[in-house]
């Protein structure tokens, strides 16, 4: 009985000790996507989305950063994952496409890889996305016939696990199309205790 | 036809006689869980839990509510966080139950694995129960688990999540075997990526095999917390 009540004192002065410590832990970055009705999506948006994908089941998201808010549609279209984003008026701003590596050029591949491998001493990539950017007419005949004599750009977007030496981080890079690094930013890696413990 | 039907007669009648021996246990189970991250990927994960029974004894005795203090668990582990969202290690649980103490040894390796906006867990665990007056004690354990957010493609902060598990335990004592099946569901809160509290239900079939089931229902209420 009373290995129970000391139980009790503790799990009740861990629980008060973690209300204690929320104010520190609110200043870490992070996107909130939230799951919206297509009532709330600006109405440029959804005219492009008609347009390219008519007929496909469309998920709407809004996706909070730290100071602004964009909008993304995902799509499962002709057997791939597209997803759409517009920023929070809903002008388009890239379309991604979930690719396997070896859709990548190979020589694009191996100056991907080359980066990776000055970078980390071990790496693991989780997910790779084909990347369009351009206007709207282009990135329109893009989704229809996968080419078009407008400009555009290609890039790779890929989210690795790489450990330096000292520690496993998660990253999320963006190659150009050559496989040169443009972009390096790291996320947060979810914990997974919840589900180890 | 009537043979058969004659068997399943048979087979009905079985079943309502073990159903008529049974036991179950209703209970609750707070648990804390911490976390601390080293170099290297390496962690130290803490764990208290207690189990207390609010009522219990055969089915067929009907529901009368009789409070107990079972037992408290402390564990530690050492675990090594892989690349590729792996983890290994072992570590040691210190049991108090009725005034005497247990004590257990533990290897574990888990796994997640994203898909979509799900996140599967695989947990394969060993363990060996040292206690006094009770025999040396093996078993294999395998948890399955599903995390499902109730908003978007992740968990964010703020947001509710809901955890399923499922997980098949094998017990080798002296030349007995033994089987315990558990079955989960949890509602969490995502307060912090590194905070988060749940509640569930948690139910534990065992002894089935040959005997009277023993079935437990319990009332779950978890804190992870890590730094």
């Amino acid at each position: 009985m009373n290995l129970s009540k000391c139980f009790f004192e503790l799990f009740f002065t861990a629980v008060l000790l973690m209300f204690n410590t929320l104010n520190t832990l609110a200043q870490l970055k992070y996107e909130r996507e939230v799951k919206i009705k297509i009532e709330e999506v600006p109405q440029i948006a959804k005219d492009f989305i008609n347009v390219c994908f008519e007929g496909s089941k469309i998920k709407w998201f809004k996706e909070y950063g730290l100071h602004d808010y964009s909008f993304e549609a995902k799509i499962k279209y002709d057997g791939k994952k597209y997803s759409i984003e517009f920023d929070s008026t809903g002008v388009i701003e890239d379309i991604e496409i979930g690719i396997d590596l070896k859709e990548i050029d190979a020589k694009t591949l191996e100056n991907i890889k080359l980066n990776f491998q000055k970078t980390f001493k071990k790496y693991d990539i989780s997910k790779c996305q084909l990347q369009w950017t351009g206007t709207i007419e282009s990135l329109q005949e893009l989704i229809k016939s996968n080419s078009t004599n407008k400009p555009y750009k290609i890039r790779y977007e890929i989210v690795v696990n790489g450990y330096n030496g000292k520690a496993l981080k998660r990253y999320e890079f963006l190659f150009s199309e050559d496989g040169e690094i443009i972009n390096q930013l790291e996320i947060l890696i979810e914990n997974t205790d919840i589900l180890d413990y | 036809m009537g043979k058969q039907c004659l068997v399943l007669f048979f087979l009905l009648l079985n079943t309502h006689s073990v159903y008529s021996q049974s036991t179950y246990g209703l209970g609750i189970l707070p648990k804390v869980n911490f976390n601390i991250s080293l170099q290297n990927n390496w962690k130290i994960n803490t764990g208290l839990e207690s189990r207390q029974f609010i009522a219990e004894g055969p089915f067929k005795d009907g529901f009368e509510s009789n409070y107990r203090y079972e037992r408290t668990d402390f564990t530690t582990l050492i675990i090594k966080k892989n690349i590729d969202n792996s983890s290994f290690g072992g570590g040691y649980m210190l049991r108090s139950k009725s005034g005497e103490i247990t004590h257990r040894f533990i290897q574990q390796f888990s796994m997640v694995k994203r898909y979509e906006s799900l996140k599967f867990g695989h947990r394969l665990r060993t363990d060996q129960t040292l206690e006094e007056h009770e025999n040396f004690k093996f078993r294999i354990r395998y948890r399955a688990s599903i995390l499902i957010p109730t908003n978007g493609h992740s968990i964010d902060p703020n947001e509710l999540y809901i955890k399923l598990n499922n997980e098949y335990i094998s017990i080798l004592e002296k030349s007995d075997t033994d089987m315990e099946i558990r079955f989960s569901g949890f509602m969490g809160l995502k307060v912090a990526d590194h905070n988060k509290i749940e509640f569930g239900i948690d139910y534990r079939v065992n002894s089935f095999i040959l005997d009277a089931s023993n079935n437990m229902f319990l009332l779950s209420l978890g804190w992870y917390f890590s730094i």
